[in-house]
Formats: structure tokens, sequence, C-alpha cells
């Protein structure tokens, strides 16, 4: 079965990017449009986030801190992709348990190894 | 034992990789990329180009110390940069971060890192990758949006004047018709006050008029109507000059008279030198000179407000007040304005740089360091000059020339 990936962010451009930088591989996409819309959709069945930061509603920070509080996630890896390069919320993400931070714009390449190897990290 | 022939053509194939690989030397060590390898930590770098020298204008031997590139890192970006660069190490793939150095006069140059993860035939790892100084095109992008940004706080000044240049009017107007009227009001009341009256009514009138403290009113009441009228036409000047400031410019250059932008310039900067020194001028005769006119009162401001914040550099150590003199004169086909402080002075050794973009001494949030760079690339479009002559403790003059015939 294919692995699925959600990729939260409020710009639909954006998640659309991704989706294509990934598709490639295999994966089946999940689109959450904020934090509030991705915590409904955070399951078992996600092998990974890739989430915004600056989000309407909730942030990606709330919303990593939110599901990390619950135990069933401590495994899921989540990396955060943004242009936001604030040293403090770089740290508080990762005191939350981000993967990783990566700043916008980036290579496809990247993408894909990191979400590769972090899920398979996992198993 | 290995036979003549052979022997030559092993020397011969020797040489030819020598020279190859010279060659690849010199392309990677005289390309605007340059070169570097790093130990996975970002401890240290193990190989440089040697561009790298002019890069930060430190020594090939300093950029091998532990800890270097880290420490060349802008604080606010360190967090960043080293996740990405990490991120690289840790999934193997390449990346590009953007981010500044700072260079050995503490300047900032801005590069672009393109880095993969090299692992060598022994299994050691490295980051791999070139540096490109991208600090003029980061400039001019800024530059065309400080631009942009000056222009709307213009037309957005230029809106805001004209909206308080009714009320201005029309309060100046009534002010003029209630001091007539006072004038008018206090006469009749002098007449009123000759007539001879009665005990019992002279008596009545001195109650109220004691009451009412009419002595303190009819020697006040005109003077203060003066004051105001003084304070109101200090807002008009300023209003005046607000509209002058931002003046609509055409595309094309228009004649304007350089001692009227100047002292419109003069009245908008008031708030930033008046605290800390006294500001002269020496207006010679001018003739008009043809410019884009409020591209000119950008750079006499930024000029000005320069000199203000050297001459209250001085003033924070010695409480002494400095001086700020504006002389302008003609010098053949050119307007010569000079603007000269009693503040710091510059340094000689950052005398040469004061024009370039991002260049600045400032703390944080007082300067962007673009303030002499735009003043640089508009006195250039007007095809005049702009320079500077500065000692160290005694102040700074910076002379403008503009081509009168634009």
């Amino acid at each position: 079965m294919a692995k699925k990936v959600l990729i939260v962010d409020d710009s639909q451009t954006v998640r659309h990017q991704i989706a294509l930088a990934l598709r490639p591989s295999g994966y089946e996409i999940v689109e959450a449009v904020d934090g509030v819309d991705a915590r409904e959709k955070v399951d078992d069945s996600i092998a990974i986030v890739l989430c915004d930061v600056n989000m309407p509603r909730m942030n990606g920070l709330e919303f990593l801190e939110a599901i990390k509080r619950d135990e069933r996630n401590a495994s899921l890896p989540v990396v955060m992709l943004t242009t936001e390069g604030n040293p403090g919320m770089i740290d508080r993400a990762k005191k939350a348990g981000a993967k990783g931070w990566i700043v916008k714009p980036f290579k496809a390449e990247l993408l894909t190894a990191a979400v590769a190897k972090l899920i398979a990290a996992r198993r | 034992m290995v036979s003549e022939p052979s022997r030559m053509s092993i020397e011969l194939r020797l040489a030819e990789l020598e020279l190859r690989c010279e060659e690849y030397r010199m392309l990677d060590e005289t390309a605007d990329a340059i070169p570097f390898r790093m130990t996975p930590d970002l401890s240290r770098f193990t190989y440089i180009g040697p561009q790298a020298e002019g890069l930060l204008g430190i020594r090939k031997t300093s950029w091998y110390e532990p800890g270097f590139f880290e420490a060349r890192l802008a604080p606010d970006e360190r967090t960043a940069t080293v996740e990405q660069c990490r991120l690289v190490v840790e999934f193997g793939a390449p990346h590009e971060a953007e981010f500044r150095l700072r260079r050995d006069d503490d300047s900032w140059v801005w590069v672009r890192c393109a880095m993969r993860v090299f692992e060598s035939k022994t299994g050691a790892v490295t980051l791999t990758g070139h540096f490109f100084d991208i600090t003029v095109r980061r400039s001019l992008a800024s530059d065309l949006s400080q631009v942009q940004r000056l222009e709307a706080v213009g037309r957005l000044a230029s809106g805001v004047a004209h909206e308080i240049n009714t009320p201005v009017q029309f309060i100046g107007d009534n002010l003029t018709f209630i001091t007539e009227g006072v004038h008018s009001l206090l006469t009749v009341l002098k007449g009123y006050r000759e007539l001879e009256l009665g005990e019992a009514d002279t008596k009545r009138l001195a109650g109220i008029a004691e009451t009412m403290d009419l002595e303190y009113l009819t020697t006040n009441l005109e003077p203060a109507l003066a004051r105001s009228a003084e304070g109101l036409e200090r807002v008009a000047t300023l209003v005046r000059s607000m509209k002058a400031f931002a003046c609509g410019d055409s595309q094309v250059k228009q004649p304007h008279d350089i001692n009227a932008a100047l002292i419109s310039t003069i009245v908008i900067s008031t708030s930033e030198y008046k605290y800390v020194a006294d500001l002269k001028t020496e207006l010679g005769e001018l003739p008009a000179v043809v410019c884009h006119i409020s591209e000119l009162n950008q750079v006499f401001l930024n000029i000005i407000v320069n000199a203000a914040h050297a001459v209250a550099d001085v003033m924070a150590t010695t409480g002494k007040r400095g001086t700020i003199t504006i002389t302008t004169s003609r010098e053949g086909n050119n307007v010569v304005v000079a603007i000269a402080d009693t503040g710091t002075g510059i340094p000689e050794a950052i005398r040469a740089r004061i024009f370039e973009p991002f260049f600045t001494t400032k703390d944080v949030g007082k300067g962007t360091g673009q303030g002499l760079a735009i003043a640089h690339t508009i006195i250039s479009q007007h095809g005049g000059s702009i320079s500077v002559d500065s000692t160290t403790g005694e102040g700074t003059t910076f002379y403008v020339r503009i081509p009168i015939n634009g």
C-alpha cells in the first residue's frame, strides 16, 4: 500500500508543488489547509507530515505541539517547510520533536530524500 | 624493470595528468563560485578556494580555524543556516541556502551556498559545495524596494499634507476674523468705559469687570491670538514643505530651485537634529537646476539625518551640541551642495565603503545601510557626483555636485 504523506499549507500552490515533487515516488497525498484541518487528518495511516509554519487558525508550531502531546504520534515524523528562519521558532519546533526545518525555496531532491529516509527510519 | 620507451610514455602521461589537474584547479579557483569542503558537523573547513580571501577580506589560514563558519554567520540566521547544512548531511541530498557572512570590516556579504554531501572512496563524509557572492543582486532587489517604499511614503505624505492644508486654511481665515473682531470689541469696550455713568452703575460694572478679570483679558487676548497665528503659520510651513518635498515627480526632469528644496527638507528633518545641533545655512545664488527634485530631496534628507546621528553620537559622550552647516554655490556648470557636521567623523578604514549598499555601522534598527547607497545611485543618475571629506573626531562634509542642465 502506498505510504500517505500529509501536506499542511494554507497555499494551494505550495501544496500542489510539494505533491508534484513527491508523486513520482508513489506516495499517496493527503492535504490540509491549516493546523485545525490537519489535526483532524492525522491518524495511524499517515507516514509523515510536511508542515508550513505561518498559517491561519492554528499555525504549524501549535499543530506540531498539539499532535506530539498525543503518545500515539510520538514516532510520527514531522518536517517543517517554511520561509521562516526565526531561531526561537526553530528551537521550539526541535524541542517539540520536528525532524527538520527546511527553508523554502528548496530542491525537490532534498524533500524526497528526507521523506524516504524518515519513513524508512520509522519502520 | 620497465623498458625505456614505456617509461618515457608513463612520464609523458604523468605530465599530461598533472597539466589536466592544474587546468581543473585553475577553473575552480578562478571562477566566481568559491569551492569549499567542510567537516559534516560544520566545525571546520577542510578546503576553501583562494577566492574566499577576497570574499571576506580574511586570509585562508583563518578560514581553516575551528568554528570559523558559524562565527561568521549573522546571529539571527545562524540557527536556520546550520539546520539547512545539517539536513544536507542527514538526508544526503543537495540543497541551496542564502545567508550573510560577516567580513573582516564587519560589513556583510550575501552568499548563496549550493551544497551536497560527498563521500570519498575511503568513506570520509564531507559537506561540499560552492559559495556565490550575491550581495549585488540582493542589494539591487532591496534598493528597488526601498526606493518604491520611499515613493509610497512620499505620496502618502503629500496626501496627508493636502488633507491638513484644508483645515489649516479655514482655521487661519477664522483666526484672522476673530483677531479683528476682538480688536473691534476691545475698542468698543474702551469707548463704553469712558462714558460718564451714575455711581450705582459704575460700581455694578466694576464688580462684573472684577469677577471676569477684564484687566487680564484686555492685556492678554490679542497676544494669545497672535501666538496662535504664529503656531498655525508653523503648521502651514511644515505642510507646504511636505508638499514640496514629495511634489509629484514627473517622469521628465524639470527646472527647480535647489535652495528652496533644501529649505523644505530642513523643515522636514527638524525633529532629527533640533535636540543635538544648530543648523546654519549659507545659500548662494543659484540658477534653476533641471532635475527630479523629490529624488534630490531624498538625498539631502539622508545626508542631514546622517549628520544629525553623527552629531548626536558626539553629544552622547561630551554633552556638547554640534553644528550642521549647509552651503550652496555654483561651480561652473554645476551646483554644489555641501553638508557639513561637527560629528564623530568617518574612520579612514571604512570611508571608501560608505556608499556601498548595506554598509552600516549603526546599531540594528537605526539604519538600514541604504541611505548613502541610494543617494549615490540618485546622484549618478543625475550625472552628478557625491564625495566625502572627513576627519575622525572633527566632523564630516558631504559634497553633492549636480549639473545645472540635467
